[in-house]
């Protein structure tokens, strides 16, 4: 009888212990990637609003094996079609990764490409499309870049997403994508060099990112975190993975709200009057 | 007989000074006195007073910026003539990117809240009149109800009504603190940013005419 009752007590000890883990955990942005294999996996969606360049497309990749023309995501003007539009993917030759833009009559693309081998690591790319006459691409650093000046015309009505395959529904993406952002500006070196490193986009260029998908839920949509009112992207295929480059800065919104108004007084109303009393 | 016919004209009088001088100063009272404010606005629910010309009810909101959707969205928009007038100042962050009037009886204070948030207080306690805004980083496009949980404990939200404010979608509702008692809230997202505006509810009136100055830059 004696041990039952420790027993007890030692069961309630370790119940309250393993409550208060609970409760006290802090929360914190949970954060996973999406795999896609190659056949056919892909996100799409469709922006509220239309925008033209300059923008910046950007995702962290990691990939086992390289292959020709994997699409990592588009912006375009038609949907299901890469005639004007923006894109990121890899070259035409080994370990090579390029902004490529569509032009608008023949969908005739011209590509800034950078050489670089990223088998098994997780990188950040990044597009910028500053005109119909720049583009540069960025793998891993700001270093890792190249710039090319071809001009290309490109509509501007950007409106239409598609993340681990082209618009046209073709160079299906094998290897895994994460922390997928658009922006409607062209991105400062110091805004690359943070995406590069790692801060989250919410705090890159707020005012601009119109897209962002962490990709970090498991749900058949990917709510689009940025400031456009649509974009949400419908997930087909792709596989959610615990797998995930490392994020900082995504849970700053979590700060909770102190009452500062009137701090050192006491309140009182009097016929719908407020009354003030200095503590 | 003629001192009854008298004394009712001069007290009839007297009355009428007293209603005249009385009237005057009851209507006259300004913001540092002992100002009665109605306990409903044109931002919130409950018993609407007049609507000024830079406010709209309209049609129902897209792209909301609270958890539950009610059906129509009260837009307010700076007015055309956005001039400062003798009694008000103007607090301009480019920060939070955003610029508004305030009556210059109130001080102002600024609080950094760590990771990019703040709250400003804009107060004079003597005149039981203030507010504050609380601005925090948010990448999402819908309060949740977590995050609302975490800033309104108490959980009350009484006639919430979807709004713009300078084209930022939000809601307006009343709440409670046990500090402030029953409050007036206004919440709206825009460029990355929640802004929480709050002040007690005797005051939503005042408040109202304070936001219709907002101004996004």
């Amino acid at each position: 009888m004696a041990i039952s009752i420790k027993m007890k007590k030692n069961i309630k000890k370790f119940a309250t212990f393993f409550l208060l883990i609970i409760v006290f955990i802090p929360a914190s942005f949970a954060q996973a990637s999406y795999l896609f294999d190659g056949t056919d996996d892909t996100m799409t969606g469709t922006f509220t609003s239309t925008y033209a360049d300059p923008v910046t497309l950007a995702a962290f990749i990691k990939i086992s094996v390289w292959a020709t023309g994997d699409a990592a995501l588009e912006l375009g003007n038609i949907v299901n079609d890469i005639k004007s539009s923006y894109l990121i993917r890899s070259g035409a030759f080994s370990d090579e990764w390029s902004a490529v833009s569509f032009e608008s009559s023949l969908g005739i693309p011209s590509d800034a490409t950078y050489t670089l081998a990223i088998d098994n690591t997780w990188v950040g790319f990044v597009g910028k499309f500053s005109s119909n006459t720049q583009r540069d691409v960025y793998l891993s650093s700001l270093a890792d870049h190249t710039l090319d000046t071809t001009n290309r015309a490109v509509g501007d009505v950007l409106q239409f997403i598609r993340v681990g395959e082209n618009l046209a529904g073709g160079g299906d993406f094998t290897g895994r994508i994460a922390n997928v952002a658009i922006w409607n500006s062209a991105l400062s070196d110091s805004d690359i060099t943070s995406y590069m490193n790692g801060t989250c986009p919410t705090s890159i260029a707020s005012a601009n990112l119109i897209g962002y998908w962490p990709l970090s839920t498991n749900n058949s949509t990917q709510n689009n975190d940025g400031l456009d009112t649509g974009g949400d992207l419908s997930v087909t295929g792709a596989v959610y993975d615990s797998d995930h480059p490392t994020i900082t800065g995504c849970d700053t919104g979590s700060i909770p709200r102190e009452i500062r108004l009137f701090a050192g007084f006491k309140i009182k109303i009097l016929n719908t009057k407020l009354k003030l009393f200095a503590e | 007989m003629k001192n009854t016919k008298y004394t009712e004209i001069i007290g009839g009088g007297v009355i009428l000074v007293i209603l005249i001088v009385g009237g005057y100063f009851y209507f006259s009272k300004d913001n540092a006195g002992e100002l009665v404010l109605p306990s409903d606005s044109f931002l919130f629910g409950g018993k609407s007073s007049s609507t000024p010309e830079s406010v709209k009810s309209s049609t129902p909101v897209s792209g909301g910026g609270f958890i539950s959707q009610p059906t129509n969205v009260t837009t307010l928009t700076p007015k055309k003539e956005r001039k400062l007038s003798s009694d008000q100042s103007e607090y301009r962050s480019t920060k939070y990117k955003f610029s508004l009037f305030y009556p210059k009886n109130l001080s102002v204070q600024e609080f950094d809240e760590g990771r990019g948030a703040s709250t400003i207080v804009f107060q004079n306690p003597e005149a039981g009149l203030g507010f504050q805004i609380f601005i925090t980083p948010f990448s999402g496009k819908q309060i949740t109800e977590e995050k609302f949980r975490q800033d309104v404990p108490s959980g009350v939200r009484n006639e919430l009504r979807n709004i713009s404010v300078d084209g930022a979608n939000g809601a307006s509702f009343y709440s409670t603190n046990t500090f402030l008692g029953e409050t007036a809230e206004v919440w709206f997202i825009k460029n990355g940013f929640l802004y929480e505006i709050t002040a007690p509810k005797s005051l939503v009136s005042w408040l109202s005419t304070i936001i219709e100055t907002w101004l996004f830059i």
